[in-house]
């Protein structure tokens, strides 16, 4: 197991101005290999449960485990022993940018676990050809376009290994092709190294592309945990919490109830696109179903 | 582990209802400023229990616990020992109790330390009265008001005051800013709590490099925006909190502006 909470509490603020409950009775276990989206409303609590899981945050309540490394016990763990465990990407993450070159900006990270300087270089030419910033190795990281700049700041966490990768909003404001092609370079990076992704995210259509593992949060509570296909096949407690369903979701559930026979269980939109397909054939062999 | 967002609080401020809340900002600048002075000329003792039960009474008015205005006492505690240490020890006078080398403890020197031991906790713990009671953002507009009148020998009131008001605003901007860049290089194994001395310089420029970065593009972005809805400077421009001097403070000021004559003029009582 690669991450297991249990009971996980966590709260804002002081007595004086009032405490505000960011997170409560949290219990969440993550496997090797597993891609979860955690989704839910703007002050659900997902940026918080994040930054708990990744040891960011101290919680005020239960237990937090990554693999043997307690968060939640009297001696705090280093940051060095906890980065081992995980790695995290925060909401523009480019913001994060400091060193003079890609080259050593990709470096930080290692520098910091202690690698030897040979398995160093190496790694960043790796992790460079991989993420297509062979080129640019030299560039200042500030004088990117947006797409690199991100593509660089995921690169110096993907660099490390961690076995759990969170990601914050990792999409938010790139353009649709940018978002394509991050997302293929991280499954390709979680393929390779069978990693846990935890992905926090708006875009449902982005989740369903290469998330497998739906938890919704509402006002800081687990509302849901559920492969995602079943997930989004709860309106009505989605609804609660203000998320939709994926767009080839909710173009198969509307066609179904126009009165198609059609297959309900598709998320994106090819997949979508396929059951229309099969339905309108199914239509035209069988009698004057699916129009 | 890194701290807590949410509960950062601007300055001092003390949110309570009170009488003293509710004064105009430019009353308590005013007040204070002629209490503080006050202060300087008190040199008796039992003037002294009375400038503190003066000051403790308004702490009460406010609704502020003593023990919030006796803390920043608390920070400076050392200062305060060695700034009486010396004065207590180097000032000359006729009734001398001990001697050594050049070091002498007179009666006359216990008596001035323990005044001015006095006059600065009482400096210390009363100038918060007015931060504790007043917002940032009030106390800005109170100095903007005050400070018009030098607008005509070229004192740039309004600019001034808008200055103070955006850097307040960009304290808690900054300082969530650098909460989540110090968790973002924390997560790359930068920590500024561990490590050798090389190792928490780096994570240290890999805080403040992206910090003024982004603070700097971010003051750029608001620059524009705030032209961008026709924002030229104090010239033409109305405000929408209006301060209002009403009769309480006009009270407010005569009864601390009194009580400042009497601390003055106590000098020769």
């Amino acid at each position: 197991m690669i991450l297991r909470m249990q009971g996980v509490g966590c709260k804002y603020g002081d007595d004086l101005t009032g405490s505000v409950t960011a997170v409560q009775g949290i219990n969440l276990s993550v496997e090797a290999g597993e891609t979860l989206a955690l989704v839910g409303h703007t002050g659900s609590g997902k940026s918080t449960l994040a930054q708990l899981m990744a040891g960011l945050l101290p919680a005020d309540e239960g237990e937090i485990w990554l693999g043997d490394l307690c968060l939640t016990g009297k001696k705090l763990p280093k940051a060095t022993e906890v980065c081992r465990r995980v790695g995290m990407v925060f909401q523009y993450p480019e913001h994060q940018l400091f060193a003079e070159t890609v080259r050593e900006e990709l470096a930080y990270g290692p520098e910091n676990l202690g690698w030897p300087a040979d398995r160093i270089e190496r790694e960043v030419a790796a992790m460079a050809a991989k993420m297509g910033l062979a080129d640019l190795l030299d560039a200042g990281p500030y004088q990117l376009s947006g797409g690199e700049q991100r593509k660089v700041a995921l690169a110096s966490v993907l660099i490390m290994r961690p076995p759990l990768l969170i990601l914050d909003e990792p999409f938010v404001g790139l353009d649709a092709s940018a978002r394509q092609e991050f997302m293929r370079l991280l499954l390709a990076w979680q393929q390779e190294f069978s990693a846990a992704i935890v992905c926090i995210s708006h875009d449902m259509d982005c989740l369903a592309e290469f998330c497998r593992r739906l938890v919704v949060l509402c006002r800081g509570q687990m509302l849901l945990d559920a492969p995602i296909r079943e997930g989004f096949d709860r309106v009505e407690l989605l609804q609660k919490s203000g998320i939709y369903a994926p767009l080839g979701r909710q173009a198969v559930r509307r066609l179904k109830a126009a009165g198609w026979d059609i297959d309900t269980g598709a998320l994106t939109v090819d997949e979508a696109a396929a059951a229309i397909k099969a339905a309108r054939k199914a239509g035209k062999a069988g009698d004057n179903h699916g129009r | 582990m890194g701290g807590k967002r949410g509960g950062i609080r601007l300055g001092a401020y003390y949110p309570v209802q009170s009488p003293v809340h509710g004064l105009d900002p430019r009353a308590k600048l005013l007040g204070m400023l002629a209490f503080l002075t006050g202060i300087f000329w008190v040199d008796e003792f039992w003037v002294f229990g009375l400038v503190y039960a003066f000051g403790f009474g308004v702490l009460w008015l406010a609704k502020i616990p003593p023990t919030k205005a006796l803390a920043a006492v608390r920070g400076l505690i050392f200062l305060l020992a060695v700034t009486c240490a010396i004065n207590m020890l180097v000032t000359p006078g006729e009734q001398v109790l001990w001697e050594w080398e050049f070091l002498t403890l007179t009666m006359e020197g216990i008596e001035r330390s323990l005044l001015m031991l006095l006059r600065l906790v009482a400096l210390i713990s009363f100038s918060g009265l007015l931060t504790f009671t007043t917002t940032p953002i009030e106390l800005a507009d109170g100095m903007e008001s005050l400070l018009l009148p030098f607008k005509r020998w070229g004192l740039p009131a309004h600019e001034f005051a808008m200055m103070m008001t955006i850097a307040l605003r960009f304290v808690p901007i900054l300082l969530a800013e650098a909460d989540k860049l110090m968790k973002a290089q924390r997560s790359r194994g930068g920590d500024l709590a561990s490590g050798s001395v090389m190792k928490r310089m780096k994570t240290l420029v890999a805080m403040v490099v992206p910090l003024l970065f982004n603070a700097l593009k971010r003051a750029d972005d608001l620059a524009i925006a705030m032209e961008a809805r026709a924002y030229t400077g104090g010239e033409g421009r109305v405000s929408l909190r209006e301060l209002r001097w009403a009769g309480r403070d006009t009270l407010a000021l005569i009864v601390v502006l009194g009580f400042v004559a009497f601390m003055v003029v106590s000098r020769w009582l």
